[in-house]
């Protein structure tokens, strides 16, 4: 999966400002303040899920802290606004940093171990800390969520959330990119391939997959704070598995191993969900059913099937 | 009742080396089955039983057709991932179907035989004994089982050296179906015997899933007598804890002491090898 994208990295560049250019034109073609809500869920998600692949994809660990990362970015800023009255911009702070430590908390001590612990120590993660904020409702009003979040904007319209969003998205697209691109990046193709020969050559397993994850956890805290400040309502319901397997569905439906393909899972299950409200109940199914297919077919994804396909054009 | 769970569980990690996600799932989907057959009108230890083979089918034709597609990747990370994720969209689908089945509300299951034994200070409902037996009964059966029959054998050889085992004549998928088929058997048992002294619901499965890896990883990864000691421990912290903190705290502390334990000594409590 990885190599391959690396190998095949003809992300062509006209393509890009293309697509960046019908991004930012979007709100002056369309004010459609539920259309432009629908793209802005996706960019946030799709972040999410693109930094969640760079642990899963590129470095081969499965992990549940996704969702951790997120709601803590969100609880962080949504908490020190109420509290201590600060503009909600500072939130960012708040939300990095505390993203920050928790997948510091979480990754010394279990990514010195095999990936496996990571998997099961950040379920257990995840359940701990749904647990502590649903019941602490002295602090985080428990499971009524917190209420009153100051906006970013005063406005009704949703368009300034929207640019607000693109430029997140396209910063941290660019952080991820720079990554993998990276020594790191190619630190990671070699822990991918092989851990022990990686550390044979003096490459610091360890403190790679530390700092990795530490991007990773950083870029969706800060959608976190994004989320807290749009939706104006946090509530203990994030951290749930429901929205971990989502992001899980959008990486690899989309394709793993690459940055474009979660971004597309993103998009393609929001608006799906959105206008296939009718399925509701039958949505895990639908995962479920769908996850099943990609994993035993075509584990690359929606973005993998593509890559593939212009190959093959260009080979005629 | 966690050391059931666990050892289902420890037992595919130990000897094929994948997680199982759908272990809660087939925890819960133990007791809905038995909960449906005793309201058939069959016999308590009779639904069981029958519950439990129809868990060990269950269990075969998971591996069948959603684990062995990937053996080639057998040993290798991608390996464990492409476990996880089938595991879990299983376990969802599981969760989900129940859902739309049985609906989502609480369902209380009748006691085998109701009323109470004395024990000294201590009053234990007659479920809780029969539950307990039972369990003790399997665990011991599972016990001399790996020890001492072929399959049992053949187990612990592919855990310790899947290679070396397979060129001896064994055929490691059958094994692989049979570990899985008594693990989903055992998970069923746990869910079936707790079910009436819990409720159930179709999320049930993931708390007692969480119980379960707590156990292994304190209790050390192949480790039969490890996972049996931490079960115990964790159901005597768990239940004298909550005289102190409320049950959703505990998981909390339950969880920041784990963090510690794996940071000071990972290979669990009792387990021999690093994980």
């Amino acid at each position: 999966m990885t190599f391959s994208f690396f190998l095949k990295d003809h992300i062509n560049r006209n393509v890009l400002i293309a697509l960046l250019i019908v991004f930012a034109l979007t709100p002056f073609v369309t004010k459609n303040a539920y259309f432009l809500h629908l793209i802005i869920v996706s960019l946030m998600w799709g972040v999410c899920a693109a930094s969640w692949d760079l642990v899963f994809g590129y470095m081969g660990i499965f992990h549940f802290a996704q969702t951790a990362f997120f709601g803590v970015g969100a609880y962080a800023s949504g908490l020190t606004c109420l509290y201590l009255a600060i503009s909600p911009w500072w939130g960012i702070l708040w939300s990095s940093i505390t993203a920050g430590l928790l997948s510091l908390a979480l990754s010394l001590p279990t990514l010195r171990l095999k990936e496996t612990y990571m998997t099961l120590v950040s379920l257990g993660f995840v359940f701990a800390l749904f647990y502590v904020i649903s019941s602490w409702t002295g602090f985080t009003k428990g499971e009524n969520g917190l209420w009153g979040i100051p906006s970013l904007y005063d406005e009704v319209s949703k368009v300034s959330y929207y640019y607000t969003i693109l430029v997140f998205f396209v910063l941290s697209m660019a952080v991820l990119y720079a990554v993998t691109k990276s020594k790191y990046g190619l630190a990671l193709i070699a822990i991918r391939s092989s851990e022990d020969s990686a550390k044979s050559l003096g490459v610091n397993v360890t403190g790679v997959k530390i700092f990795i994850f530490l991007i990773s956890a950083v870029l969706t805290g800060v959608m976190g704070w994004f989320y807290a400040h749009y939706i104006l309502l946090v509530t203990p319901e994030i951290l749930k598995m429901d929205t971990m397997i989502s992001v899980m569905a959008m990486t690899v439906i989309g394709g793993a191993g690459s940055l474009a393909g979660p971004v597309l899972g993103s998009f393609l299950i929001t608006f799906l969900l959105e206008y296939f409200r009718i399925v509701g109940e039958y949505r895990f199914i639908i995962y479920a059913a769908a996850l099943f297919f990609i994993m035993m077919l075509k584990p690359k994804g929606i973005y993998g099937g593509i890559q593939n396909l212009i190959g093959r054009l260009k080979e005629r | 009742m966690y050391v059931l769970m666990a050892l289902g569980f420890s037992l595919i990690w130990g000897i094929s080396g994948m997680f199982n996600f759908a272990h809660g799932a087939m925890y819960m989907l133990g007791a809905y089955i038995s909960f449906t057959l005793i309201s058939w009108g069959l016999n308590a230890s009779l639904s069981i039983f029958l519950m439990m083979i129809i868990m060990f089918l269950l269990g075969v034709l998971i591996e069948r057709f959603c684990i062995r597609p990937f053996s080639s990747y057998r040993g290798t990370p991608s390996y464990v991932m492409n476990c996880v994720i089938v595991t879990l969209a299983l376990a969802i689908a599981f969760e989900t179907a129940i859902l739309l089945i049985y609906g989502g509300e609480f369902k209380t299951v009748n006691p085998v035989s109701p009323g109470v034994v004395i024990l000294g200070p201590f009053q234990i409902s007659n479920q809780m004994v029969y539950s307990f037996l039972f369990g003790v009964l399997s665990i011991a059966a599972i016990g001399l089982f790996i020890k001492y029959t072929r399959v049992g054998l053949a187990m612990r050889a592919l855990a310790q050296e899947p290679t070396a085992a397979s060129m001896m004549g064994l055929n490691p998928d059958a094994i692989y179906s049979i570990t899985f088929g008594i693990s989903s058997a055992l998970a069923g048992l746990a869910g079936a015997l707790l079910a009436p002294v819990y409720s159930i619901y179709p999320s049930v499965g993931w708390v007692s899933f969480l119980y379960a890896f707590i156990v292994v990883i304190l209790g050390g990864l192949g480790s039969m007598t490890g996972v049996i000691a931490a079960g115990f421990l964790v159901g005597v912290i768990k239940n004298v804890g909550t005289i102190w903190f409320s049950g959703q705290w505990m998981m909390a502390i339950i969880f920041g002491a784990l963090i510690l334990l794996l940071l000071l000594r990972p290979r669990g409590l009792f387990g021999t090898r690093v994980g």
